[in-house]
């Protein structure tokens, strides 16, 4: 965003260092709006996913610079604001009296959240006045909007079984199935899941009309980003294994008194240990740009979530070295079930300081990670499993798990990935203190 | 509550959890994370979704027995009779 003569250009954010352009899928202002810092505008589709974009300043929308539908390169402004007048005189401002409606004013939602945390708890986004006027409107992913809108289909004539009512893919797939002729036709393409999969076949396969159309981009851009990452960061790998019975131990004992949907996730407190460590070694948080490395002042984990339709994004788990483990826990829930739903915002994707990648829930016993350029460093961490451990002297059966690492040879040597690798498994046996 | 009714939750849950994912591809002694692709975090929200559908409290230790059709169908009738 850049300022000049008082008024602000709402540009095309980059969401991730590897997107280059951005579709606009759908404005939520018009000229004369206004708007509040936090505020989702508008809806961008990047080849990864459909994205919520929230304006960071507080104005009034001047003019819309790029029309639905338009694909523009990062930088580009997409609209115009200008400054808001002062309230109290706002009603006597006589410099565009037919673009603002005074009217307009109690539909915007008020400060309704603490200045300090804009990322954690966005505003809900308010009504749209120009989508009032014609019907309410309906609850749904802007990824679901979409599919509707290439196939044609009402949102509003689809009953929504989601939250609230919302239409949810499943909605959209029987809308799809029983009043889209095409379909069955589309769907002979595309090989159905098997009924009842072979009994020696452990793994049902994903279910491919689930696909987003999306899919492909998301591959390229996927392509390209890690094919950037081997070609310019000269990576080392070190691996350590740790026991996570006093971690585990600990979880289960807070979570016995707690309800069902405040229960910490092991994968809380591995990301926690991790934010504490790469506090103290910023030789393996924060970004490399122009020939050097520049550490981060706080620790922003970028954690891959896979989708259900193939590739992955990353939001990020922001200053996660200072959030409570509950706090983690909870703001980790909250992004990857939006990143399923394709709800996620443009603050959810800022950009990660150190990526940790958890690739236990697939049963695999390590990960050796692809950094993410311009990161210098990515921890992994494989399955949780029971297996045999030396401790005191004896062979017991301990809860284990592998953590990896993968870091840039240009900031850090072996020696000092060790130390960073040992001080997380140092916290994780110490998790009362996470 | 017989398996089919069971399998009906199951779904109607999933579909808010991890909409995509069908119950009725999966034979019912598989273990559901498995078969339809669940990682933790998708297997949390299905319990916290059956506690809202049916007000059953799942407690940690009692997780194992809502992985696969066939222990579900044995586990939620003796909690919602409970």
């Amino acid at each position: 965003m850049s300022e000049g003569n008082g008024s602000t250009d709402f540009c095309m954010p980059a969401l991730g260092a590897d997107m280059e352009k951005g579709t606009l899928l759908e404005w939520y202002v018009k000229p004369g709006d206004p708007v509040h810092r936090g505020q989702v505008i508008a809806d961008v589709d990047t080849e990864k996913s459909a994205i919520e974009v929230e304006v960071w300043t507080d104005g009034i929308v001047d003019e819309i610079c790029v029309p639905e539908g338009a694909e523009v390169p990062v930088g580009t402004v997409l609209a115009r604001l200008r400054p808001a007048v002062p309230s109290a005189v706002a009603p006597a401002a006589p410099a565009a009296p037919a673009k603002v409606p005074p009217q307009a004013a109690p539909r915007v939602q008020p400060k309704v959240q603490p200045p300090a945390r804009p990322r954690v708890q966005p505003p809900t986004r308010p009504a749209v006045p120009g989508a009032m006027s014609a019907a309410p409107r309906v609850r749904s992913s802007p990824l679901v909007r979409r599919r509707a809108a290439q196939a044609g289909i009402d949102l509003a004539a689809i009953p929504g079984t989601g939250p609230g009512g919302a239409v949810v893919s499943a909605d959209l797939e029987r809308a799809l199935a029983g009043t889209h002729p095409q379909s069955a036709h589309q769907q002979a393409h595309q090989p159905a899941p098997e009924p009842v999969p072979e009994p020696a076949a452990e793994r049902t396969p994903r279910p491919r009309a689930r696909r987003s159309p999306t899919a492909d981009g998301m591959r390229e851009s996927i392509a390209r980003l890690m094919t950037r990452s081997k070609r310019e960061i000269p990576h080392y790998y070190l691996s350590t294994t740790i026991d996570v019975g006093p971690a585990l131990a600990w979880l289960r004992e807070r979570n016995a008194g707690l309800e069902v949907t405040e229960r910490l996730l092991p994968v809380a407190l591995l990301l926690k240990a991790t934010a504490l460590a790469a506090s103290e070694y910023p030789d393996m948080n924060g970004h490399y740009v122009d020939g050097r490395h520049h550490p981060a002042p706080t620790v922003r984990l970028g954690v891959p979530v896979a989708l259900r339709s193939g590739g992955l994004v990353t939001p990020i788990v922001d200053a996660a070295e200072q959030l409570s483990v509950f706090d983690l826990n909870r703001r980790l829930r909250d992004v990857a079930t939006r990143a399923r739903q394709g709800a996620l915002r443009a603050s959810d994707l800022a950009e990660p300081t150190l990526s940790v990648t958890n690739l236990g829930d697939q049963g695999v016993e390590a990960v050796f990670g692809v950094i993410y350029p311009p990161q210098v460093a990515l921890v992994g961490f494989g399955a949780v499993s029971e297996r045999p451990w030396a401790h005191d002297g004896l062979l017991g059966v301990r809860p284990l798990v592998t953590a990896t690492l993968a870091a840039d040879h240009r900031v850090s040597d072996g020696h000092r990935g060790g130390l960073f690798l040992t001080a997380v498994a140092e916290r994780l046996a110490h998790p009362e203190e996470l | 509550m017989n398996e089919s009714d069971v399998r009906r939750l199951l779904q109607d849950a999933l579909d808010v959890v991890a909409p995509g994912a069908e119950v009725g591809t999966v034979p019912s002694d598989v273990d559901l994370r498995r078969a339809l692709d669940l990682d933790s975090l998708d297997f949390l929200n299905l319990i916290v979704e059956i506690d809202n559908r049916m007000g059953i409290h799942t407690a940690e230790v009692d997780y194992p027995r809502l992985t696969t059709v066939a222990t579900a169908a044995a586990y939620l009738p003796e909690r919602a009779r409970a």
